[in-house]
């Protein structure tokens, strides 16, 4: 065999290995994440790592994807002790959605971890963000109006006004809580005019007993990060609720406007009916004086 | 009983349309009125007093077409119901003259016509919600006893 058919076989041998070794990766990322959310049940920490590995080297993931796969990296190695690599996953995971929170059966080791993460994080940003900006980040104020107390199943208003001549706000979110509960809620207002109202939903405010209730504000950058707040996760607004549920709409029956109508049709249907029938030629009356 | 049903009724009674009426007062010379003892009514529809004929005539008007109507049910009615007022709603809306006599029984049980009476333009309408009065003379007929 000459020089350069052993190259061109060396090659073609190359490249079928090299295809095979890829297509044995060639599994697609969300069934990839489906296993490796499999092995965590299963506690094996280590293969979650490789398997999460494996999509993260793939190079267009969708982000939801992308997101769970930092998440599972970032929680197997808070629960292996490897702290620095679990908050490299954690800041990588923040740098895509900065508003990132832990699902709701998070272990209370990994979420301190990834809670003590956001937080630097959140700093670190926040201050660049704040020095960029300057005199217009000087120039926004926020005032938020909590009322003094709620009542259960209605609608709570929360009334927020900003000075933002610059333009800079993107978004207000509303976080809420009934105290006691671990995570908050969240209202998001897209547009923000200079003075708005977010409402808390009745639904989300009913109790058969009252509690008091956290909340906080945020305003929101295009980036994603926070540029003004009114209140904080741990350090919240907060107002009483008083118990109740949401009220059931009132049959229609129970309406004023309905017996109001019902009377009106009742006079004037008689009344039209009775306009539209002839009554017929006059009596004649004669009579001797 | 609700309170709106209240409105309703009191709106019915209030609200209701009513059927008119037209009162003719008949003046009769009481050299012969007072002899009356019967009256009767004919109701002539389209037509006039003019075209009613000699009203003292020999014979006494009877309805012979579909344009008359005769009131006392086609025979006739005692003078104390005319006294009191006769009454009666002609079938069809349009123009009237209208025939009064009065008639007096004599001793033998015949009917004698003693004074009539004729009232033209008499209008019916056909939704007759409306009120009129009219004030006729009578003239007396020649008796024959």
């Amino acid at each position: 065999m000459s020089g350069l058919s052993k190259t061109l076989a060396l090659s073609i041998t190359a490249l079928v290995l090299g295809l095979g070794a890829s297509w044995a990766h060639a599994e697609p990322a969300a069934q990839l994440i489906k296993r490796a959310q499999a092995d965590w049940s299963d506690q094996e920490y280590e293969t979650v790592i490789k398997r999460v590995d494996a999509v993260l080297r793939t190079k267009k993931l969708k982000r939801a994807v992308h997101l769970e796969a930092l998440r599972l990296k970032g929680s197997a190695h808070a629960v292996l002790g490897a702290f620095d690599l679990a908050k490299k996953a954690f800041e990588a995971l923040l740098n895509i959605e900065p508003r990132y929170r832990m699902p709701g059966d998070t272990s209370p080791r990994v979420e301190k971890i990834f809670l003590r993460t956001r937080s630097d994080w959140l700093f670190v940003r926040e201050t660049a963000l704040r020095e960029r900006l300057g005199k217009a980040l000087t120039a926004m104020n926020l005032t938020v109006r909590v009322p003094s107390k709620g009542r259960g199943g209605r609608p709570l208003a929360i009334g927020v006004t900003l000075v933002d001549p610059k333009q800079l706000a993107k978004e207000v979110l509303l976080f809420y809580r009934r105290r006691g509960h671990q995570s908050y809620s969240r209202i998001s207002g897209a547009t923000l005019a200079k003075q708005t109202r977010v409402v808390i939903p009745a639904v989300s405010t009913a109790s058969k007993t009252p509690y008091k209730l956290d909340l906080y504000v945020e305003i929101l950058h295009g980036s994603g990060i926070a540029l003004r707040r009114k209140g904080n996760e741990k350090d919240p607004l907060n107002l009483m609720m008083s118990a109740g549920s949401v009220p059931r709409p009132t049959p229609v029956y129970k309406k004023w406007w309905f017996w109001a109508s019902a009377a009106a049709l009742a006079v004037a249907v008689p009344l039209l009916v009775d306009q539209a029938i002839d009554v017929g030629p006059q009596r004649v009356t004669g009579m001797r004086n | 009983m609700r309170p709106w049903l209240y409105v309703c009724l009191v709106a019915l009674l209030v609200g209701c349309k009513s059927q008119g009426s037209i009162d003719i007062t008949l003046d009769f010379p009481s050299e012969c009125s007072d002899d009356a003892t019967h009256a009767q009514v004919y109701y002539l529809h389209g037509g006039t007093c003019a075209e009613a004929g000699e009203l003292c005539g020999d014979s006494l008007l009877t309805c012979t077409n579909d344009n008359c109507t005769a009131g006392c049910a086609g025979g006739y009615c005692a003078i104390d119901d005319f006294d009191r007022g006769l009454s009666n709603t002609p079938p069809k809306s349009g123009s009237y003259a209208i025939v009064y006599q009065l008639l007096q029984e004599n001793a033998e049980g015949l009917i004698e016509l003693i004074a009539t009476a004729c009232v033209d333009g008499v209008q019916l309408d056909k939704d007759g919600t409306t009120d009129s009065s009219f004030e006729a003379p009578g003239v007396c007929c020649g008796r024959t006893n």
